[in-house]
């Protein structure tokens, strides 16, 4: 199995070794790093965008520079959190937090250094971890039934709710919930009955996610960047960035679990390479022997961070091909457009088109290898992008939105979708709801809908096979137990539990050491 | 995250209104899908009805409305106070000014415009109107000269215009709106 996985893999490789795919790879690479630098810009509207611009492409180079692009834009943005202290992407605020003062003491060349380094180290771990478990998952993933279904979709919106609204999971869940509403519009998939369009004709064909998405990150980014003004200078110099291999070799424990951690965190459902970056730095500080410079320019929190959200990205694309769930909000623009081109990523995948899950793996190595060879060269030209004012950027972008919404479909009802999704997407984040659990539940909603429908006509309404079957049971489970985990008294009973252990430990050592 | 526009942590009475909004919502949502056809004649199964799992998220979500309503009343977000002097004070903070421009501006191109003006001169009139407005009504201590910021928001929006109508039209085949 492993031997036919690495001789698809080399297959798929050399088929992209050609001058034009070559090329392909370089320009989106380098265009994600772009997209990733701007502030409002991130990257689930960079490949959003690009998906627009893509779509008459043949599939496999779509896929590849959607790929690049996202792998690009997600290390890009920690320039910015560098050199400015604004995060690029929302998965580089946690670069920000040591990578800028290490640039305000003169180390910003050394900085970028060491985040390219663990951005290419996490990403070839998340490949590898990529490589490894689709398949795995996959086959797994072909004992589920409807009811499985039903709780995988329930688990996504309920788990992705709960980590990007730390604070406030109860948002995140309506917001996960509203979206699996929003794809009860339209026409629905057992019977063709139309839903919720109130005769309005352009509704009875649902609401499509890219339009969606283009609004929901899009437009409400634009009106956040606009609602003040700020100068932007660069002042910064920048010195040696290429890193020494022996701090690199220093951080060896820190970089193979922020890849690790990185990569599982992408690959739970609508967590993205933002949580992934927050949880390895969180861990790092916590492992560390100098805590203490976390937060004043630590190397060790930069690399946590980088590698963290450049993992991510291979880990949340891990859900998109085994179960054809995305594992952040770009991955899922990358599944839309997997169904754009035909290809149906599912459980079925390794049965019908193992050679894609390769060509994955392929596509990745090659934007992980353009990344850090971009990376590494040409950082001062690249740096002055930054300078364009936000008032000469910002209508270029809504004008890719309007076109980008419009060119799918040609239809301008879709511009119009995008324009309420903007809307309400600011709206949203004023209120501090996530957005991602919205653009995960669009996606979940069809797979909700058709698998509870048919897990009731099987059962005969009986709903104890959603409890009983074993693997059922252990989604219901994960479920019920991130539900509760958020509740108070959950988490004082929890707090008392494992205080109690860490002190009959502690009791435990020291009677052994007396 | 930090530059919310109500400052005195008015999150509470937001959630109020919101857990309103969305406690209304989920009673239509609930409404329709116990008023929608069970398609009986077609002799289909009742349980595969298609209002019954818009049903349960109508149900669901209304329950997390009820969640976040009773959360902000326990926090005091009943009390709306509302007044003319906050509403003025919203109206003419600098921050809402420049949220309702750039919503303006961009509803007027993705509304009014596309679709009935010609799509490269509507993206023209936007680019231009757009710059100019942000740079010579709000962004007034960075201006220079305003003649030249007028000639770099007019080549910019040529260019935007052109290029976007262009590769649109030519490369990606797309009719454009």
């Amino acid at each position: 199995m492993l031997t036919q996985g690495i001789q698809l893999f080399f297959q798929e490789l050399t088929a992209f070794l050609t001058l034009r795919t070559l090329f392909d790879v370089l320009w989106a690479t380098q265009l994600g790093m772009i997209v990733g630098m701007l502030p409002g810009l991130t990257a689930t509207m960079g490949v959003a965008l690009m998906t627009t611009l893509t779509f008459h492409l043949p599939a496999t180079n779509a896929v590849l520079i959607l790929m690049c692009m996202y792998i690009g834009a997600i290390y890009g943005g920690g320039r910015t959190a560098i050199l400015l202290n604004i995060p690029g992407t929302p998965a580089n605020a946690a670069t920000a937090v040591d990578g800028h003062p290490l640039a305000r003491a003169g180390r910003a060349g050394e900085a970028i250094g060491i985040g390219t380094t663990g951005s290419f180290i996490g990403s070839v771990i998340g490949m590898l971890l990529l490589a490894t478990f689709t398949p795995i998952i996959g086959r797994f993933a072909l004992r589920f039934q409807s009811f499985e279904f039903f709780w995988l979709a329930i688990f996504g919106v309920v788990i992705s709710g709960n980590l990007t609204a730390p604070k406030d999971p109860l948002k995140g869940w309506i917001a996960g919930f509203l979206g699996l509403f929003v794809a009860m519009i339209g026409m629905e998939a057992i019977h063709a009955h139309v839903r919720f369009s109130f005769g309005y004709r352009p509704l009875s064909g649902g609401i499509d996610l890219i339009p969606a998405m283009v609004g929901a990150f899009g437009f409400s980014e634009i009106i956040s960047m606009m609602k003040h003004i700020r100068v932007e200078v660069i002042q910064t110099k920048i010195d040696r960035v290429i890193p020494k291999f022996k701090t690199i070799w220093g951080y060896k424990r820190t970089i193979t679990r922020s890849g690790i951690v990185g990569t599982f965190v992408g690959a739970i459902p609508g967590v993205g390479e933002d949580i992934a970056a927050w949880v390895n730095y969180d861990l790092a500080m916590r492992s560390s022997k100098k805590p203490e410079e976390f937060g004043k320019g630590s190397l060790e929190g930069l690399i946590a961070s980088e590698t963290g959200n450049n993992a991510a990205v291979a880990g949340a694309m891990i859900p998109v091909l085994s179960l054809a769930i995305p594992g952040s909000a770009p991955a899922a623009v990358l599944l839309a457009a997997m169904f754009i081109h035909g290809v149906r990523p599912g459980p079925l995948i390794m049965v019908e088109n193992p050679a894609f899950v390769s060509s994955v793996v392929a596509m990745v190595f090659l934007g992980t290898i353009a990344m850090f060879v971009l990376g590494l060269s040409a950082v001062k030209q690249i740096v002055k992008v930054l300078l364009v004012p936000r008032s000469k950027l910002m209508p270029i972008v809504f004008t890719l939105c309007v076109i980008g919404a419009f060119a799918i479909n040609s239809r301008t009802f879709d511009i119009g979708v995008m324009v309420v999704f903007g809307l309400l997407g600011y709206a949203m984040r004023e209120m501090d709801y996530p957005v991602a659990p919205m653009v995960l539940g669009i996606i979940l909603g069809e797979i909700l809908d058709t698998n509870l429908r048919r897990a009731l006509v099987i059962s005969r309404g009986d709903l104890t096979p959603f409890f009983t079957r074993p693997i059922s049971f252990t989604l219901f489970l994960i479920v019920l137990l991130s539900l509760v985990s958020r509740t108070s008294w959950f988490i004082a009973a929890r707090k008392a539990v494992t205080g109690a252990i860490v002190r009959a430990v502690r009791g435990a050592v020291q009677r052994v050491r007396s | 995250m930090g530059d919310k526009l109500d400052q005195d942590n008015g999150m509470p009475r937001a959630d109020f209104v919101t857990g309103l909004v969305l406690l209304g919502f989920s009673t239509a949502v609930l409404y329709f899908s116990i008023a929608m056809p069970r398609l009986e004649h077609r002799g289909i199964n009742p349980l595969s009805a298609p209002g019954v799992v818009p049903g349960l998220l109508g149900a669901i979500i209304g329950v997390c409305s009820l969640a976040l309503i009773i959360r902000a009343v326990v926090r005091g977000g009943y009390r709306l106070r509302l007044s003319k002097r906050s509403f003025s004070a919203f109206v003419t903070s600098p921050v809402v000014r420049r949220i309702v421009a750039t919503v303006a501006i961009c509803l007027a191109y993705a509304w009014g415009l596309v679709g009935r003006v010609n799509y490269t001169l509507a993206t023209f009139l936007f680019v231009a109107v757009f710059v100019l407005f942000f740079e010579l009504v709000f962004d007034q201590e960075k201006r220079r000269s305003p003649r030249s910021t007028v000639w770099k928001a007019v080549l910019e929006a040529v260019l935007v215009a052109g290029i976007v109508s262009a590769v649109f039209q030519y490369l990606f085949l797309v009719s454009l709106p």
